[in-house]
C-alpha cells in the first residue's frame, strides 16, 4: 500500500483512497461504479472526468 | 478503557440493529482483548500460552450431532426472511465503508480433499441478505476459492461468530489441515458439528455456535469492499472482492453478537500467541538459546518481535534476526535482547535497544523482502525488513553492569511502613 491512490466523491466532494488494483481497474472502465464511505452514494470518477471536459479526475 | 491500560469484557444489552430498532442480540466487544483471558481459554498462563498454543495443536475429529441438539438451530431464518439487518453490526471507524462483522470464522472446504479452513475474516455486510468477503491472496482461503474459481463453481461458505474463545485460537492456525480438528484439540473435545439449512450434510456447521449465517460466494461477480480500518491501525483502500448472497441465518435463541474492535487489542491478540509460538519453534531449531518471543501491541502484534536469548556466541543474534524475519511475511523488524531484558515491557526492551546496540554493527538491513500489503510504508507487498541486535557480549568482562538493588532489601522494605493507608491506593 505505498502509494495510495485519492479519489473525490463526485457527490459529497470529500476523499479517500482505493488500492492499487481496484485504481488500475478504473483506468480500463472510469464508469465503474464506487461507493463514498462518507455519503455512503454510488459515483464514478468518468462523470467527474466529464464535468472536467474529458480530464483526468 | 484502552487507554487507561484496562481490558475487561464489554456487553452493550440495548444496541439498534441497522433496522434501527433495539436488537434482541445483546453486543459482545474485547473477549480477546487480554493474554490473560486467552491463557484461560485453554487453561494455561500467559507465560506458557505460546507453548501451550503448540501442545493443542492436535486433532480430535469433530463428531456430528442431530439438529434437534444443536443450540444454533433454535432460531432459523431462511431464503427471504433472512434479513441481516436485524442484527446489531457495528460501523467501528469513521471513514469504514459501513458495518462490518470483524468476529466470523469463515469456513470454507476444499472441493477436492474436503478440508474445512477456517479464518478470521471481515465481512462487508452490503445488504440485508449481501455480503462483500474480504480475501487476502495469501490465506488459505484464497487457495480453497481459487479451486472453485478453476471449477466454475460459486463457494458454499459458513459466517460464524460466537463460540468458546479457544474455538476461536484453534481456527488460527496456519496448518493447511481439517482445521475443525484442530479446533477440537484447542477444546479438548471433539467439536460438535450439525447439518446446514442450505446443503445438509454435505456442509456442516458448528452445533453450538451463537450465529451461523450460510452463504454463496461468486466465483466472478465482485463489488466495492472497504476503506476498512485495518490491523495497522491505517485504513485499507477500496477494493474489489466477491459478492456473496446469504440463504440462511440461524442462531441460538438468546445468542450473544460478537463483535471484535479492529485495529485494537481485541483484534491483535487473538492470533499473537500463535505467532510467538511458531516463531520460537523456528527460531529455537537454528539457536536452541532463545528463551521467549513476544509479539507486542505497540508494533499491532504482527510486525515487531521481541526475542529473548540465552546468548552463546556473538553471531547467534543476528541468526536470530534472518530466521524470524523470513519465517513470518507480517514480521518487519525483530529486537533481539539478553534474560535480563523483559520482553513484555516495551521500555525495556528500548532501554536495551538504546543501552546494548551500536547500529553501524548491531543493525541488520534486509531489503527486497515480501511483507504485508498493509503496511502503508512498504512498497505494495515488497518491503525492507531488518533487526537490531542490543545483546551484551557473551565475554561479560567487556561490557558494564547493569545497576540493581539488593534482592534482600527489595524484600525487606515494604511500602505500608512508609506510607499512609489513604496514600497506598495510588500505588
Amino acid at each position: 500500500m505505498a502509494k495510495v491512490h485519492y479519489v473525490e466523491c463526485s457527490v459529497c466532494r470529500r476523499e479517500y483512497y482505493l488500492d492499487r488494483i481496484l485504481s488500475e481497474a478504473l483506468v480500463s472502465n472510469p464508469a465503474l461504479k464506487l461507493k463514498c464511505p462518507f455519503c455512503r452514494k454510488e459515483f464514478s470518477v468518468a462523470k467527474k472526468q466529464e464535468e472536467m471536459g474529458g480530464k483526468c479526475a | 478503557m484502552e487507554s487507561r491500560k484496562k481490558q475487561p469484557v464489554l456487553i452493550f444489552e440495548k444496541v439498534r440493529n441497522l433496522n434501527g430498532k433495539i436488537s434482541e442480540l445483546p453486543v459482545v466487544i474485547n473477549l480477546f482483548g487480554s493474554r490473560e483471558r486467552l491463557a484461560d481459554a485453554i487453561g494455561s498462563t500467559v507465560q506458557n500460552l505460546p507453548m501451550d498454543y503448540i501442545d493443542r495443536e492436535r486433532p480430535i475429529p469433530p463428531v456430528m450431532i442431530d439438529k434437534s441438539q444443536a443450540a444454533v438451530k433454535q432460531v432459523i431464518q431462511k431464503g427471504q426472511d433472512v434479513d441481516l439487518y436485524e442484527l446489531p453490526i457495528v460501523t467501528h471507524h469513521e471513514m469504514d465503508l459501513g458495518p462490518y462483522f470483524t468476529s466470523p470464522s469463515v469456513w470454507v472446504k476444499d472441493p477436492e480433499t474436503g478440508w474445512v479452513n477456517c479464518a478470521l475474516i471481515r465481512i462487508y455486510v452490503s445488504g440485508p441478505r449481501q455480503l462483500v468477503v474480504n480475501f487476502n491472496a495469501a490465506r488459505h482461503t484464497n487457495y480453497y476459492f481459487q479451486k472453485y474459481k478453476a471449477l466454475k463453481r460459486n463457494v458454499p461458505i459458513i459466517v460464524m461468530m460466537g463460540h468458546h474463545p479457544a474455538f476461536y485460537m484453534g481456527a488460527q492456525t496456519k496448518l493447511l489441515t481439517n482445521e475443525p480438528e484442530i479446533i477440537g484439540g484447542f477444546m479438548g473435545e471433539p467439536l460438535e458439528l450439525t447439518p446446514s439449512e442450505t446443503w445438509g450434510k454435505e456442509i456442516m456447521v458448528p452445533a453450538q455456535a451463537d450465529i451461523v449465517i450460510e452463504a454463496e460466494m461468486s466465483y466472478e461477480e465482485v463489488a466495492i469492499e472497504a476503506p476498512f480500518g485495518e490491523y495497522t491501525q491505517y485504513y485499507g483502500g477500496q477494493r474489489l472482492n466477491p459478492v456473496t448472497e446469504v440463504k440462511a441465518i440461524t442462531r441460538r435463541k438468546n445468542a450473544y453478537y460478537l463483535d471484535v474492535m479492529p485495529g485494537h487489542a481485541d483484534h491483535l491478540l487473538i492470533d499473537a500467541p500463535m505467532i510467538e509460538a511458531y516463531l520460537y519453534n523456528r527460531i529455537k531449531a537454528v539457536v536452541p538459546g532463545v528463551v521467549a518471543v513476544h509479539m507486542p501491541v505497540s508494533g499491532n502484534a504482527r510486525l515487531h518481535a521481541y526475542v529473548q536469548l540465552r546468548k552463546s556466541n556473538d553471531g547467534e543474534p543476528k541468526t536470530v534476526i534472518a530466521t524470524a524475519l523470513s519465517s513470518d511475511y507480517r514480521l518487519k523488524h525483530v529486537f533481539v535482547v539478553d534474560e535480563d531484558v523483559n520482553i513484555f515491557d516495551d521500555a525495556e526492551v528500548l532501554w536495551a535497544v538504546a543501552t546494548r546496540s551500536q547500529w553501524d554493527k548491531d543493525l541488520m538491513i534486509l531489503p527486497g523482502m515480501m511483507g504485508t500489503r498493509l503496511d502503508p510504508s512498504a512498497n505494495d507487498i515488497i518491503t525492507t525488513k531488518g533487526g537490531i541486535d542490543a545483546t551484551k557480549p557473551v565475554d561479560p568482562h567487556s561490557f558494564a553492569q547493569r545497576i540493581l538493588i539488593p534482592e534482600a532489601v527489595l524484600t525487606r522494605v515494604k511500602l505500608e511502613d512508609f506510607l499512609e493507608p489513604g496514600d497506598m491506593k495510588q500505588f
